[in-house]
């Protein structure tokens, strides 16, 4: 906090009369002060941060006190170490009267801490409505910046208070006024995931294609800090996007987030890149019953839209099974049998638990060829196709890989293999793009560094 | 440059598995280093028996059965059979059971393969010492 200096007092080695004073301040004990001042305190004393009688009462919001001090002469202008004055003091929490008191007595409206943070940075910040429409009523500055370049509009949109955002706008303040680094106060909305107060900054007009210092813009912005749900509110105005901008997709692939990919493709927004398949995959995995061990490894292509895979898989038992084979009436050879199946299928998922959940539902089918042979001899396994239907759970470790539990049905070799199968697999994908990904490490985000 | 990183793995990985790794090779027990390129070797045949057929018919062969290159045509009995049998070559055995009216001819087989692995200054021989399991399945 900006005002941690004020919650503890800290007198040091003060005269008695001046600690007194400052005590007294600090408290709101009246005959206390008038005690001190009659014993000569210096009105002007200060702790070792630098804080003032008068910083003191009007944070704490003893108006009485404050009269007292400044028609005793105390300096409104004197500013503690870290730059804030009584009227700075009073504003940071909301003390409209004693702001109200202070102005009149000659404070300056436009007074900033050492960052830059002016009144009305801090009634954005802490969403002081009234202490905001007074400040405006007595012509405080809405486009003034702190040494970032933050004005009040931005810290109201970084903090998600659209009350005071909306009395900045109808104050005129510029809506697209950027910081130091590029971004908007729409940038910094979404930043923060203050979906409400993006929207709001979208309905005055704020800019969805203005491009920051990193080249991104909103939509990127949006990918980059996870906040997927704005993503819908910047669709409408994609042909205003300027293609200066980082590609929002090019950041989902650096991320391997195949869920952003997805998101902006619902959202209706374009790649760059045009790539059908945004996501490649591979899976390993094995799959089981109490007859064989199969392992299992499988290779495809993801589309985001509608949520299926297409792929290739192949799946080997990775132990010979005793299989009998019937050669005449009355005779069985009993040979050791290797097994392989080769095949492409297709696999779609669902989501009855919510899209954001991590659980998802998945069916799938593929048309596979069988084939093996057996050891010692030069007879061949029977060869045949078969159509292997499953349904799995899938859970998301994280954006790009998840675990599968899928029950299939592999019939084939009556009576000798059981039918059902139980598979535990390992997905991972590989969103790709033709172009060069950009390095997410040089990609900052928003942050305003005397704030929280 | 994939293919050429795979290769130095795969061939140090060969070295170390050709070459066994002996802290103290003045005491180092000989006892079960073969020191002459063997012969022959031991090949394990696993086969099922019964009270009432405590023997079973198992026919050898050099190759597969279907190469006709017959070793040994006998009935054994106990369940296992150990023969020692020439070196670097392949053996596939037959076993016959009856079950009722179906006659059952189990087929397996396996190579018996050696090589060496050096161990300080001496060269010892290995075998793979195989098992045909010609068991009935359950």
């Amino acid at each position: 906090m900006l005002f941690y200096c004020f919650i503890i007092p800290v007198f040091g080695q003060l005269p008695d009369e001046d600690q007194k004073l400052l005590q007294a301040a600090y408290e709101g004990n009246e005959s206390k002060l008038l005690q001190a001042l009659i014993n000569k305190a210096d009105i002007e004393a200060v702790t070792d941060k630098g804080v003032s009688a008068l910083i003191y009462a009007s944070q704490r919001g003893f108006d009485n006190i404050v009269k007292i001090l400044v028609y005793n002469g105390a300096n409104i202008s004197h500013t503690a170490n870290d730059g804030v004055n009584a009227f700075l003091a009073a504003s940071m929490l909301n003390r409209i009267s004693i702001a109200d008191y202070l102005l009149k007595s000659g404070a300056d409206i436009n007074s900033v801490n050492k960052s830059g943070a002016g009144a009305l940075h801090f009634c954005a910040a802490y969403n002081y409505d009234s202490l905001c429409r007074f400040l405006i009523e007595k012509k405080a500055n809405p486009e003034f910046k702190d040494i970032d370049g933050n004005t009040p509009l931005m810290i109201a949109a970084f903090s998600g208070n659209n009350t005071v955002i909306s009395i900045l706008v109808e104050a005129k303040a510029q809506i697209d006024n950027p910081d130091k680094n590029g971004f908007t106060p729409l940038m910094a909305s979404i930043n923060r995931g203050y979906l409400n107060t993006a929207q709001f900054l979208i309905r005055q007009n704020a800019n969805v294609s203005a491009v920051n210092n990193n080249k991104l813009n909103a939509a990127g912005i949006a990918v980059l800090s996870d906040h997927l749900a704005a993503l819908p509110l910047l669709k409408n105005d994609l042909k205003k996007t300027d293609t200066a901008a980082i590609d929002p997709f090019r950041i989902a692939y650096a991320k391997m987030d195949i869920n952003a990919v997805r998101k902006l493709k619902k959202a209706g927004f374009k790649s760059f890149d045009k790539v059908l398949f945004p996501s490649f995959f591979t899976l390993v995995g094995l799959n089981f019953n109490a007859d064989h061990l199969l392992f299992n490894f499988k290779a495809g292509v993801h589309e985001v839209v509608n949520n299926f895979d297409v792929f290739a898989d192949y799946q080997v038992r990775l132990f010979r099974k005793k299989i009998w084979v019937n050669v005449a009436p009355g005779v069985e050879y009993q040979y050791w049998e290797s097994r392989s199946f080769a095949g492409i299928g297709i696999s779609k998922d669902f989501f009855p638990f919510g899209e954001k959940n991590k659980h998802l539902l998945f069916l799938q089918t593929s048309f596979s060829y069988s084939y093996g042979n057996f050891r010692a001899t030069y007879k061949k396994a029977e060869s045949f196709f078969v159509i292997i239907p499953a349904v799995g759970l899938k859970y998301f470790i994280d954006n790009s890989s998840n675990i599968q539990f899928v029950l299939s049905y592999c019939s084939y070799q009556p009576n000798q293999i059981f039918p059902l199968h139980l598979g535990i697999n390992l997905q991972s994908y590989f969103p790709f793009s033709n172009k060069k990904l950009p390095d997410l490490y040089k990609l900052k985000q928003k942050h305003i560094d005397w704030l929280y | 440059m994939m293919f050429k990183f795979v290769v130095i793995i795969l061939f140090i990985f060969l070295s170390a598995c050709l070459t066994q790794q002996v802290d103290d090779c003045t005491n180092y027990d000989y006892s079960d280093c073969n020191t002459l390129k063997p012969d022959s070797a031991l090949v394990t045949i696993k086969f099922s028996t019964t009270k009432l057929k405590p023997f079973t018919l198992l026919k050898i062969y050099h190759g597969f059965a279907e190469d006709s290159n017959l070793v040994i045509s006998d009935s054994f009995p106990e369940g296992i059979l150990k023969l020692s049998l020439p070196v670097n070559k392949y053996y596939s055995v037959q076993a016959f059971y009856h079950l009722s009216d179906t006659k059952i001819i189990a087929v397996d087989g396996q190579k018996l393969k050696i090589w060496k692995v050096q161990v300080c200054d001496s060269i010892c021989w290995n075998n793979n010492s195989p098992v045909i399991d010609v068991k009935l399945k359950r």
